[in-house]
């Protein structure tokens, strides 16, 4: 078995011990992108040139020596970002140093490459981009999910063993349950946002894709500059919010996510209380208005304009939408944003963890990214948000979990939250659900990666 | 694979021709062209969260306190905090 396809902390204790060499770790990561990369265009760009000087220049640290990708979300000093997009909405960037670059070069690691994303992160299937889309290694011919495609199709046909994202609107945690990862939407504030080109954003966090909850606690503690400590949850009291999060969801989705809650009660010896939520009506038109207007700052009618064809039909439909979003829908949305934050404050002092899936069917066709539910046909991209919105509407942290495989052979993920700064509570039970069941899920690969 | 289908179908969802006016409308308002293809686009893009948006904008929110200076990266403050 090569190092690859080990986790991202078996790969760094073998550097740290020695025993493998992180000159030859980083030469067969770039020759595992040149084989498995065209069947799953995660990786746009490698830089074998810049990824040894970071190698040559690590200065030591948790992840010393151990290769990972970057969504083409943040700029690098050799590189600006490029969104997934052929064109920028206004001046292009500028290459630069962002706060995750730094935050992975002062931990040792070394970036292989930058992964792919739905283009300008606007959607949550990975279907779209400048670069044509990324594959979800599971199905080639399936969605990865978005907009983190890259580094979540990186990380399941392990090419990386972890990988960093952005989360405005679910985008680390879509990929994360498409692809079978674990997938963790930090506390908003805590991971370094640095350079990111929406600069006042309120949503958007940083966060890790990896295979368990372990390297999440590794890489997510690179990313927020702190050691997160591990524990173990005891009696955990688990909120389920009955109605369409749970009902409304695809079957195996369901019955999957409902026996790893009941697992995660019975590991921690810990309760399940029906609970409801103030606005949640509301929550996901909300989050996605919050979400998708906050960048609008840049947009002027000579910018629109100026995008070409080579910008994806939809994607210039979507800018000119947002323009005619009425002013009192962003106001209200702001208003269910402080009803649903003191509902959730609530909530937490009753119970420690909320859960329901991430998303309501597992990965859709690229040519056709709808998903079937019990109340109909829709695009994923309309009803994802009602699952994962929330924990960015709110600044809570989330963690999508796979818990299962289904009829298909697709993964199925079951989304944890819990209140403001309690990340590390979502990796402990993330932990123990993956004890419960033996690994069986976190150590599944895809396929193309077996 | 069935088609895909707004949970608003069948139900009233507005006035189709009125919503493209003001698709089409708006963004000449604004001063912002739009190619036929990109307005189709558009038009399907706001049939399906038109109804969501009008339901956002029908309901009755005063009496929620508001949360002046809020910090995403924790709780809200009891409005007494300011």
């Amino acid at each position: 078995m090569s190092l690859l396809d080990a986790t991202l902390r078996e790969q760094a204790a073998a550097v740290a011990t020695g025993e493998a060499d992180p000159a030859e770790l980083l030469a067969a990561a770039l020759a595992r992108i040149e084989e498995r990369n065209p069947s799953v265009n995660a990786i746009v760009e490698t830089f074998p040139e810049q990824s040894r000087r970071m190698l040559a220049e690590a200065p030591g640290g948790p992840l010393n020596g151990v290769p990972v990708a970057i969504k083409d979300e943040w700029p690098l000093p050799w590189r600006a970002e490029r969104l997934g997009a052929a064109q920028h909405v206004g001046p292009p960037p500028k290459p630069g140093e962002s706060g995750p670059y730094r935050a992975l070069r002062d931990a040792g690691a070394v970036i292989v490459g930058v992964a792919n994303m739905h283009e300008y992160g606007a959607g949550s299937t990975g279907h779209i981009s400048a670069y044509g889309p990324a594959r979800n290694p599971w199905d080639t011919e399936r969605c990865p999910g978005g907009s983190s495609s890259g580094p979540g199709a990186a990380v399941a046909a392990r090419l990386v063993a972890g990988a960093v994202g952005a989360d405005g609107v679910g985008s680390i945690r879509y990929p994360a349950a498409y692809c079978g990862l674990t997938g963790l939407k930090p506390t908003f504030g805590r991971s370094t946002m640095y350079g990111h080109h929406v600069a006042e954003t309120t949503t958007i966090v940083s966060g890790p894709l990896c295979r368990d909850a372990a390297d999440c606690r590794l890489l997510g503690g690179v990313l927020f500059g702190e050691e997160l400590a591990a524990g173990e949850p005891d009696g955990l009291r688990i909120g389920i919010v009955p109605g369409e999060l749970w009902d409304d969801c695809d079957p195996e989705v369901e019955a999957a996510c409902r026996e790893a809650v009941e697992a995660l009660r019975e590991a921690s010896g810990g309760t399940v209380t029906a609970v409801d939520l103030q606005g949640r009506q509301h929550v996901a038109i909300a989050s996605v208005l919050v979400g998708q207007t906050e960048e609008l700052a840049d947009v002027t009618p000579e910018r629109i304009a100026a995008l070409g064809e080579d910008v994806s039909l939809i994607a210039r439909a979507l800018l000119r939408y947002r323009l005619l979003i009425p002013a009192v829908a962003i106001s209200k949305s702001l208003r269910v944003r402080t009803l649903v934050r003191r509902s959730l404050a609530e909530l937490f002092g009753r119970v420690e963890v909320l859960a329901w899936p991430t998303v309501a069917a597992p990965a859709p066709p690229l040519e056709n990214p709808t998903v079937e539910l019990p109340s109909g046909a829709y695009p994923a991209d309309y009803v994802n948000p009602r699952q994962a919105g929330i924990a960015n509407l709110a600044g809570i942290p989330a963690i999508s979990i796979p818990v299962g495989i289904n009829s298909e052979g697709l993964p199925i993920a079951l989304q944890l939250l819990a209140g403001w700064g309690h990340d590390e509570l979502l990796l402990d039970a993330a932990e123990a659900l993956e004890r419960s069941n033996g690994r069986r899920w976190v150590d599944a690969a895809p396929p193309l990666a077996a | 694979m069935a088609a895909a289908r707004h949970p608003s179908d069948g139900a009233d969802g507005g006035d189709a021709g009125q919503a493209a006016g003001f698709v089409r409308g708006g963004l000449e308002l604004l001063g912002f062209e739009a190619s036929e293809a990109e307005l189709a686009v558009i038009e399907a893009v706001d049939g399906l969260y038109r109804p969501s948006v009008d339901a956002l904008i029908e309901v009755d929110l005063t009496g929620i306190e508001p949360e002046p200076n809020a910090d995403m990266s924790r709780g809200p403050r009891a409005p007494e905090e300011g």
